[in-house]
Formats: structure tokens, sequence, C-alpha cells
């Protein structure tokens, strides 16, 4: 049976072009213009560490779990990163960056797996956990990294005309395709956030699986984490903090569902570009940071909004 | 002009261009009593939904109580009340709460409960109801549950009442409960139209009955002027010789059982239950509802830890501690429920069947797309699933189809060891007969089963030896061995 055009499947991606078009157009004389090549790669440069953690939201979702603790893991990754590499070079500072992504996750695991709390409850408290520890690790005071490499490899440099940040995105988003799509593993986490109960009676293990989706998480945060230190030239408390309601916002425009068992990893990165296009856009309009707040929250409801529309079809 | 309850003419209504119902000329008197049957998808709940109003009919005419629904739209389907199969009840407020749920009786804006509790008691004792009206609806029977509901759409003032296969969930003495009820409403001159696979109960209880097949209404009359099998042949119609099924005998071997407990005990089993399976049998677990059935099952298949005893399997003991280790040993269980614990509803009729499988069909990581689409593809041909492809929604399929496949899920599995708990629960009397007909099957390949029912008749057909359970525990066994050397009373003497 052929499928059958479904507006509210496709609304992401028409949205995503209605809204370049109008960007490009009324935004054409500010600065060096919404469509320029330079402004363009802005975007993406900014956007692909918000779609890296996209990719792993949609594995989180899609087990029916979620994770708010995303955004402080960054800030920490980039801190951990940043202390080892400045005294055991490169090849530590990233391992300690992934070390503690896969800590966190865990840690979030764990509670969320095998003590069978409410991921919504046990991910806001470790939230809240990170976010101190990113404060107190070095009291506040950011860690610069000089290590030209590290710099290039991660976050600054770029592969010809490619930024290497893409790379990476492009990477992890092959892989989450892949993983999601061909591999067993993608499809016990749609099993899991289907049908809990019928998934176990399937003899699929699910603590495991929930544990597995939570440390994936976790590494794609302290890999953007480990970016973010990279683009920035250091660690700091405050870097990616806020990303976490946007990461959630990514995927759920690009059609994932906030219930379960309903995914699209392609649906993250388009996701994560708008969200990354509306900000660039409210900037060159000359909204304050503040102002720009109020218009991503308004993008996150009307996201959520179009999601649960699809759901009660 | 005599008025009727219901009157339904020239019916038509398609979904995605396939007619799903065809000229159905329908109609209940005031006070009528009316058994609606026919094959799973025959169409029986489409007919329901359009007399609640839910769904609008492409052509034809609905009337209640004369007046033509389409000019009336919403007030007229007041009248008629449905009682859920899957209860709509909340399971954590009480059963007062429950009847006056939105419909609350107020006294200066707050609930006046004294009233809401003098109206449900001298409800209840009209109809001769024996429920703590305080109690929450968790603490109740499933028999219970149905009357609260049905408490409910009474008071709601319902002049009709739907009900979707009241006792599927219910014993017999329930069950007969259950239809004294529905015999004072009657004489109260409440219509009421149901929905059962069980035609004897439609024989004694109903005063007329109703056939759909594909749509078609192929029979339609009195009860007392027909008989068992005009009502058969209206449902099925061609496939009636499908019905005859005969189990085959093979022989057994007793030198090694497949799948041995030794005195187990678990949270719910607490007195230490030991029995013998071997291959080739069909074992059934007989018992009323609440026997420990599922329980001994829940143990077998790694759900519930056990406290002591063993499990053996080919003579090597297993060490189950969950439901993966299950499927590793060579057990699968096809569940009571199979929405909320056979079947991913959501997801495909591929993805369902393949979940138990990803290990055996992973290729270098990846899940090879091929061989899943052949396994597949090989049930819905083999178990004659009705689908358009293989990725269809499973909850866009009648309830028979969404049984089949999970039975296809857990025979693709190739276990040595099926458990399968009341497998043919809601589903019309041809499935019924395919689903016997596949566990012969797996029984003569040298599968071993234990089947659990309700139905004391399937488990007298099906098998070679009976185990008889009661509060738990198991009480008896009887053999049956040279076909039906079991009659249908004794063994509801049995587990009585």
């Amino acid at each position: 049976m052929r499928k059958r055009f479904d507006i509210r499947q496709s609304v992401i991606y028409i949205a995503f072009v209605v809204l370049f078009l109008i960007f490009s157009i009324t935004l054409k004389d500010v600065g060096v213009g919404f469509a320029s090549v330079s402004n363009l790669m802005n975007i993406l440069r900014q956007t692909c560490l918000v779609a890296i953690m996209a990719v792993g939201m949609t594995f989180v979702l899609g087990a029916a779990l979620i994770d708010l603790s995303t955004g402080p893991v960054v800030a920490c990754t980039s801190l951990v990163c940043g202390l080892f590499l400045q005294r055991f070079g490169l090849v530590a500072g990233v391992a300690a960056g992934l070390m503690f992504g896969v800590l966190a996750g865990v840690l979030n695991g764990f509670l969320v797996a095998y003590l069978k709390m409410p991921p919504f409850i046990a991910t806001l408290g470790t939230q809240t956990v990170f976010t101190g520890v990113a404060r107190t690790i070095t009291n506040l005071q950011s860690v610069p990294i000089t290590d030209k490499t590290f710099i290039s490899i991660f976050g600054g440099g770029s592969v010809g005309m490619i930024p290497s940040v893409f790379v990476w995105m492009s990477v992890i988003f092959v892989l989450g395709v892949l993983v999601m799509y061909k591999m067993p593993f993608g499809r016990k986490v749609l099993a899991v956030g289907g049908n809990v109960t019928s998934a176990k009676y399937s003899g699929i293990p699910i603590a495991k699986v929930q544990m597995k989706v939570m440390v994936l998480m976790g590494v794609l945060c302290a890999l953007a984490g480990i970016l973010w230190a990279g683009r920035f030239g250091g660690g700091r408390y405050t870097l990616g903090e806020d990303s976490g309601t946007a990461v959630i916002a990514a995927a759920v425009l690009g059609g994932t569902s906030m219930m379960g068992g309903v995914v699209s990893v392609y649906g993250a990165i388009v996701g994560a570009l708008m969200m990354g296009m509306l900000d660039n856009a409210l900037v060159m309009y000359g909204l304050s940071v503040y102002q720009q707040t109020i218009v991503r929250g308004i993008v996150i409801i009307l996201a959520v909004a179009v999601s649960t529309v699809r759901e009660e079809n | 002009m005599h008025q009727k309850a219901l009157d339904m003419e020239n019916i038509c209504i398609a979904f995605n261009g396939v007619q799903v119902l065809k000229n159905i000329n329908f109609s209940l008197d005031k006070g009528e009593v009316c058994g609606l049957v026919g094959k799973n998808g025959a169409g029986k709940s489409t007919l329901l939904k359009i007399i609640q109003g839910l769904y609008r009919a492409n052509s034809g005419e609905v009337r209640l109580f004369g007046e033509n629904v389409k000019e009336n739209h919403g007030r007229v389907f007041a009248y008629v009340g449905m009682i859920f199969q899957e209860l709509s009840l909340i399971p954590e407020m009480t059963v007062l709460e429950n009847i006056f749920l939105n419909n609350e009786i107020r006294k200066f804006d707050l609930v006046n409960i004294r009233e809401e509790e003098r109206r449900a008691v001298s409800f209840m004792k009209k109809y001769k109801i024996d429920i703590d009206i305080h109690k929450k609806i968790k603490k109740l029977s499933s028999a219970d549950k149905q009357m609260v509901e049905i408490c409910k759409a009474v008071l709601k003032n319902k002049k009709i009442l739907l009900m979707d296969e009241p006792t599927a969930a219910l014993d017999d003495e329930q069950a007969a409960k259950l239809y004294r009820m529905v015999k004072q409403l009657k004489e109260e001159g409440i219509t009421i139209l149901l929905i059962t696979h069980h035609l004897q109960e439609i024989i004694d209880n109903c005063d007329s009955v109703a056939v759909i097949r594909d749509g078609e209404m192929t029979l339609g009359g009195e009860t007392k002027n027909l008989s068992m099998e005009a009502m058969i042949k209206a449902m099925l119609g061609e496939e009636q010789t499908d019905l005859a099924f005969s189990r085959s005998i093979s022989d057994i071997d007793r030198t090694q059982p497949v799948l041995e407990l030794r005195e187990i005990v678990t949270d719910f089993i607490k007195m230490p239950l030991s029995l013998r399976v071997y291959a080739g049998e069909v074992v059934g677990l007989a018992g009323l509802k609440g026997c420990g059935r599922t329980e001994v099952f829940r143990a077998i298949f790694g759900l519930d830890r056990l406290r002591s005893g063993e499990i053996y399997i080919f003579g090597k003991k297993a060490n189950i501690k969950s439901t993966t280790d299950a499927v590793k040993a060579g057990v699968f269980l096809i569940p009571e429920s199979r929405r909320f614990q056979g079947l991913s509803v959501d997801h495909s009729i591929k993805f369902n069947i393949e979940l138990p499988l990803l290990k055996r069909l992973t290729r270098r990581f990846l899940v090879d797309e091929r061989e899943s689409n052949r396994v597949v593809d090989d049930y819905i041909e083999r178990v004659h699933i009705k689908a358009n492809s293989r990725g269809d929604k499973v909850k866009s399929l009648s309830g028979g189809n969404q049984q089949k496949v999970v039975i296809s899920k857990a025979l693709a599995t190739t276990p040595r060891i099926l458990l399968m708990d009341d497998p043919t629960y809601g589903v019309d009397v041809g499935a019924k007969a395919e689903i016997m007909k596949i566990i012969d099957q797996f029984k003569m390949s040298g599968g071993t089963v234990l089947l659990a029912s309700s139905e004391i008749e399937e488990i007298n057909q099906n098998c070679n030896r009976i185990f008889i359970l009661k509060n738990r525990k198991l009480v008896g066994e009887l053999s049956n061995e040279d076909y039906m050397t079991v009659t249908q009373d004794s063994l509801a003497a049995a587990i009585q």
C-alpha cells in the first residue's frame, strides 16, 4: 500500500523551508545577510552540538524515558576534559571527558532502570547535582585549553571547507541511523518504549536496554561537551548548560514521540537545525537574549502541541 | 405504530475504500435482549460504534426511539450506554465515585454524597447486587466490575445498553449472575444488545440473535426458532468445515520429561508445586479464575522469582531468572492479554514477530531484513493472518488476527515448551479452531504445550492430561489418553 502524504509528519520539513525563506528575505541586508555562506556556516557550527545530543535524545524518548540532565553534563565534561588535558595531555583529556559522560549515564540509568524511579524526577535531581558539580570543580573558574591539535580536531578546525564539528555530527548521525533502524538495539529500544510489558514478555532485558540508552545519552553529552570546549577554547561551567531543553525540543520537533516507541533520527537533525536557525535569526532581528528565550519557549510549546495532535490522530 | 428502540435501515459504511458494513437492516424493540455474533473482523464493533454515534454511516438511516439521529445528533445518543470490554472504571476510586463520575449529584456546587449513596444503595437493592459501594474498584472481581459498569450506565438513564463480550472474563457462575441482571433490566424496559462468542449463552439468555458475516447480516430472528447449527452456519459460511477439529494422538515417550517442576514456590504459589510434562504432549491446567494457572506460567517463564524448588528442562536444571533466560531455554509464553502483554500494538506485525528473534536475525551487527521478511511472511501465510502487508500496525487488526500474531511470534522463536494462557480469549469459533490446529501441529512435531483456559471444553478437547488447580495448589490430575475419557461434567466438578 502506498503511504499517503501525511501533513502532520512533514510539518517540520515544511516549517523549516518556510522559515528559511522568510529569514532569507527579511534578513537579507542585516550584517552579512542570513543566507550568506558565512552565516549559514555559523548556524551549522552552532547547531552541530545540539544535533549530536538530539540523536541521543531520540533513543531516550524512543524508550519512553527522558533525560533532563544533559545540559549540566555538557558543562561538567568541558571542565573535566580541560583539567585532564592541562595536566596529562590530549588523550587523557578526551578519555576523562568521555568517562565522565559514561558515569553520568550510569548514574541516571541506575536510578531509572534499576531503582525504577520515574525518569523525569530522577534526571531532574541529577540535573541539579551536575549543575552544582560544574560550579564546584573549579570554583566558577574557566579552564583554558591551548592545545592546538585538540582545538583543530574538536571544534575549531575544519576539513577543507567543512568545519570539524560538522564531521563529528555526520558521524554520529550515520551511527544513530544505523543503530536505530538497522541494528537489533534500535528495535529493542522501540519495543521498550512502545509497550514495556510486551517487550518483557518477548524476552528483552528491559533494565539493560534502559541503562544502555541512558549511558549512550551521557556519552553523546560528553562528546558535545568536548566539542564545546574545543570551540570555546576551554572548559566553563556555563557551556551548553541550557542546551537541555533545545535538545528535547529538537527531537520532538523532528517527530519523535514523548510517549515512546515512535522516533525519527533524521527529524532530530532537522529539528536541531531549525532551533539553531531560529536562534540566529532572532539575534539578527536584534532581540535581546531574554527576548530570545521567550520565543524559544513558544517554539517548544508549539512543537509539543503539534506532536500531541499527531498522536491523537 | 409500535415504536422501536432502535431502527437501522440500509446502513452502509466503508473505511479507506473497504466496505465494512453492507445494507444492514436491524431493529430492536423496547426491552429486547439481542445477541450479536460474528467472527472477529465481521463488523460487530463498527455496528456498535454507529449505534453509539461514534461513526456516521455513509448511507442509510438510524432511528433511536423513532427520532432520526441525523436531525437530533448528540441528544438521542445520550440514550445509548456502552459497557466496555476493557473496563472504563478508575481502579483507585470507589464504586460510588465511579458510578457518579462526571455525573455527580450536587448541592450548593458540592458533591452530595449522602444523596449519591442513597440512590446507589436503593439501586443495588432493587437489582439484588451485593457490592460494597465504598470499596475501591481495584479490589473487585471482574464480574463485580461489570455490574458497576452497568449500574453506572443505568443510573445515567441509558435506555439501550451495548455490551461487548460481557462474559468473556467471567466464570459460569459469575456469568449467570450477570444474565440475571440483564433479565431484570429487560423487565424494566431497557434494551440490550450484547456481543458474545458463546452461542449457548445467546440461546439461553437472549430474545433474538443477529449474525454478521463480512459486513452483511446473514441471520436474524428470535432465538426460540433458531438452532445453534444455523447460527454457526450463518457466521462462518463456507468455512464451516474448519470447525470440526480433531486432535491427533501421538505416542508419548515417558522416559525423560521435557519440563519438570520440582516443588517450586514463589511469592504467589505458597504450597510447593511439582509436575512433569513430556515431548509431544498438550497438558491442560484447569481451574477457575484465580486458581493459579497464570502464576505457574509466570514462575516457569521467569517473571516471578523462585523462592525454592527447581525447574528442569530436558533433565537439566534450568536457571531461569528472567524472561530472557526463559526464551533462551526454549520456553515461550502466550500471555493472557494480547493488548497489554503480548503485543506492541502501535508497531507493525513484522516488528512484533521479529522482536524475540532479533539475536537469530542479526548478521554482522545488522538485522537481516531479507531473512526477517521471509520469516514474517511465512507465518502470516501459515497462520492465515488477515492483513494487507507485514507492515500493518497491529492495532488495525481484529482481535483474532492479533492473537494469531502473538502465536506467530511465539512459534517463530522455535520454542520447545509453549505456555499458553487462555489463547482463544475473545476469539471467534473459526479462529479458535485454527489456533487449536496450530497447537496440534506443534505437538506433532515434538513440541510440548501447557495450556490453560477458562473454557473446560477447550481443555478437554486438546489435552492428553489435565492438571487441576485450586487456590494456587495442584489438587489432582486427570488422564485423557483415550480421547475424552474425561467428560466435561467430571472436569467441571473437579475444578469447583
